[in-house]
């Protein structure tokens, strides 16, 4: 049957799109009273939020400032050109799988295959997502104008500055991230080039300022490209000449103009299967934000990952004795997806750089018990991410207690199996963090000490932890209901936080021994490290047995 | 023939309910070493529930589940190493190619020295062998059916608990899944199943419940039940 030019009437259906619209924003309409409750509401939770993270990013702005070189008169601060350029790697990453173009479920399945010019139906979407993206570059930036400001004079007029670009930063990272949206040639490019801004920003923060005969890493990486001029641009604001940040923000500007500009042309031509797969991953990750459920959100980027990925991978030889079959799967899994290995190292290194830094200010600062309680609990916090990468297995297991049905052993068998390879793992990066770090300090018995210690009670027991978040079941939000004063949230808080707070209490006094090099020479430090590494593994292991087993039962 | 045999598995008064209503309601259900047990029934009409009770999935309210005159416990070892059960909610290991999966479960079994070889018997058996270093990602829903009664035949087993295998395959997927049932069969291992295939019911099934609303409507051998012809299929 051929189609009639009635059946073809693009502005019928233009129409009817607008119609539809007219209505939404006709129920979307409030009251003036409302209006300015919700943005009362808004500004009193802004509030409390500034308050709550203001006197961490103190603490950690003034352990920044310990180990930044003070900026000085045509010298770029090196540290704030690497962020930004980090800080946009992970914005394009972020634009490859989340958007920006995002459609709701409803008009992706109702309107869509509606006969009408798609940029026209999608213009809302990437204004939406301009907003969402600008919001994140200003957040970035604001950090990394307090980062510049660090050790030098503060400067509220600097850090909103820094906003703005960071703000200038983040509109082209989303249009390109709608480019690649719409051609596989621009997502492969924005994918590769996202990697080399990494390993470029890694490059930059760990070189400082050795120069490289045209200039330092950083010198190098400013005149790059949008993300080395937003560095410019905000370690301009930190001391020094105007002139040259002006300029490096009017060129972010007028990349900005065109990459947005592009990206309005390209919304003609986005294919329906990629606006419907991200869609999904979005739909998902948004739940998992507004529930608190992270797991969520990494299972997206997992997906996100495994659709691009061909072949079986690396392989190992498969073991003929039936009790190694389960370290075999471990291995297999984290061999095929080095991501998690990557993970587990860089929280490790971030862990020696964050010690070296603790040991250059608490040099300066003498700070009290209460400091070097949360500086030593915030050491503790890269090796529990590192754990907490390393049993991904696990996690795929939890996830679908399917997966192990066909294998002949007990549930809490298959969970605790999950102990060997990462614990093996992790001690090698320990011990990998330990020699890094006594290197640096210059304390050569601390090397053998810490990495004994790492080795035999600090992997297991970190891995235990990380376990004990792998079999804890979904998350128990009955808890928030405990009480209505501003403390029922406690309960849930440190439910959700448990295994971090297990590897704190293991590791961080032997970390803060370690960045004040003390007294981790004294025997006392060593046997209540071994003690309390071996009683944290007992009741992790005991708490994953009753859990797996919890939940096995019918 | 097999009726004569002591049941491997019984069940007596089953009774599983969700608040007031009430989802099966299963007097007796047997199955023999060597026998196989078709499920029949319209969707709804309690055939997984009967098999999750059956596999120690779900706690009955009344009534008991025997395995070899011993209660059926899911979470331990022994009753993993006995039977083998492929519910609707199977799932892979995302990082696992075809044939490490089948080799994971035949190694796993104990079986050692022989997994290889047994893995691309079953692989060959099931037509599965192409696809041997596929991700499961990569595979047709068919397939990835396949792949999962590859890993349920590999391993040697007492009994066999399965919800609708033939699900998703088509016709000479199924035909090459009765030829692996019906070898099983011979070798000693029960089977229960839950089925929608006619024909797969009546060239495997020696018994047929029939079952409408969680209550058993008939129940005999499969050819007398068949030739009533008052059983609803879907």
């Amino acid at each position: 049957m051929e189609l009639t030019d009635s059946q073809l009437d693009v502005d019928t259906a233009r129409e009817a799109v607008e119609e539809l619209r007219r209505t939404r924003a006709r129920r979307a309409a409030r009251p003036v009273g409302d209006r300015a409750q919700q943005i009362w509401i808004t500004l009193i939770s802004a509030a409390l939020l500034v308050s709550m993270v203001a006197g961490p990013v103190g603490t950690l702005s003034r352990l920044v400032g310990a180990v930044l070189p003070h900026p000085h008169e045509g010298r770029l601060p090196g540290l704030v050109v690497g962020l930004t350029t980090l800080g946009t790697a992970g914005l394009l990453r972020l634009s490859l799988w989340l958007g920006p173009i995002v459609l709701p479920a409803p008009e992706l399945s109702w309107l869509l295959p509606l006969p009408v010019d798609r940029r026209w139906l999608l213009r809302p979407r990437l204004s939406a997502a301009l907003v969402a993206a600008g919001t994140a570059g200003a957040l970035l930036g604001a950090g990394c104008g307090a980062v510049a400001a660090a050790g030098s004079r503060p400067g509220p007029v600097g850090i909103v500055l820094a906003m703005v670009v960071g703000l200038l930063l983040a509109w082209p990272a989303a249009a390109v991230g709608v480019l690649a949206e719409g051609s596989a040639r621009w997502a492969r490019l924005v994918r590769g080039g996202s990697t080399l801004l990494t390993l470029a920003g890694l490059v930059d923060l760990s070189a400082g300022q050795q120069p490289l005969g045209i200039g330092t890493p950083a010198d190098v990486l400013a005149a790059s490209g949008p993300w080395g001029w937003a560095g410019w641009a905000i370690g301009g604001t930190a001391g020094g000449s105007a002139v040259l940040p002006l300029l490096a923000a009017l060129a972010l500007a007028g990349t900005t103009a065109l990459a947005v500009t592009a990206a309005d042309r390209s919304l003609a031509t986005l294919p329906a299967g990629e606006l419907a797969l991200r869609s999904r991953a979005a739909g998902r990750a948004h739940l998992g934000l507004l529930l608190l459920d992270f797991r969520q959100i990494a299972l997206v980027a997992q997906a996100a990952a495994r659709a691009r990925r061909t072949g079986p991978g690396l392989r190992l030889p498969m073991p003929r004795s039936r009790l190694l079959v389960l370290p075999w799967r471990d291995a297999v899994a984290l061999l095929r997806r080095p991501g998690r290995l990557f993970a587990a190292a860089a929280w490790s290194a971030g862990t020696v750089a964050l010690l070296h830094a603790t040991r250059l200010w608490a040099g300066q600062a003498h700070p009290g018990p209460l400091t070097a309680a949360w500086l030593g609990c915030l050491l503790s916090l890269g090796p529990h991410l590192a754990a907490t990468a390393l049993v991904e297995p696990a996690r795929e297991e939890s996830d679908r207690p399917a997966r192990t049905a066909l294998l002949p052993f007990s549930p809490a068998r298959i969970a605790l199996s999950h102990l060997v390879v990462p614990s093996a793992l992790l001690a090698l990066l320990g011990a990998a963090a330990a020699i890094a770090t006594a290197l640096l300090i210059g304390a050569p018995d601390i090397v053998l000490r810490t990495v004994l210690l790492l080795v035999t009670a600090g992997a297991p027991a970190g891995i235990g932890a990380a376990l004990l978040g792998a079999y804890r079941g979904p998350l128990r939000y009955e808890l928030l209901a405990v009480s209505a004063d501003w403390y029922g949230a406690v309960p849930f808080v440190l439910w959700y936080c448990a295994p971090a707070l297990v590897t704190a209490a293991v590791a961080a006094p032997l970390l803060w021994h370690a960045a004040t090099a003390a007294a981790l020479t004294s025997g006392t430090t060593v046997a209540q490290f071994a003690v309390s590494a071996v009683l944290a593994l007992a009741v992790t292991v005991r708490h994953v047995i009753r859990s797996v087993n919890r939940r096995a039962a019918p | 023939m097999a009726e004569r045999l002591e049941p491997l598995l019984r069940a007596t008064d089953l009774r599983v309910s969700a608040g007031d209503v009430q989802l099966l309601a299963v007097p007796s259900a047997t199955v023999p070493a060597g026998g196989c047990l078709g499920l029949v029934g319209v969707n709804g009409s309690g055939k997984s529930t009967l098999l999750k009770a059956l596999a120690g999935l779900l706690r009955p309210d009344a009534g008991s589940v025997l395995l070899g005159g011993r209660p059926v416990r899911e979470h331990e070892s022994g009753f993993r190493r006995q039977v083998g059960v492929f519910l609707d909610d199977a799932a892979c290991f995302p990082d696992l190619t075809v044939a490490e999966h089948v080799r994971m479960v035949a190694t796993a079994h104990g079986l050692g020295p022989t997994a290889a070889e047994r893995c691309e018997r079953v692989l060959d058996l099931l037509g599965l062998r192409h696809r041997a270093d596929a991700r499961p990602d990569t595979l047709s829903a068919g397939q990835r059916q396949l792949l999962l009664l590859a890993a349920v035949l590999v391993r040697p087993a007492r009994l066999l608990l399965l919800d609708e295998p033939e699900q998703r395959l088509d016709t000479g997927a199924r035909g090459r899944l009765a030829d692996a049932l019906r070898t099983a069969v011979a070798d000693g291992t029960a089977i229960v199943m839950a089925v929608h295939d006619r024909q797969l019911l009546s060239g495997l099934a020696d018994q047929v419940l029939v079952l409408d609303g969680g209550r058993v409507v008939d129940h005999g051998p499969t050819a007398e039940v068949l030739d009533r012809g008052a059983t609803p299929w879907n």
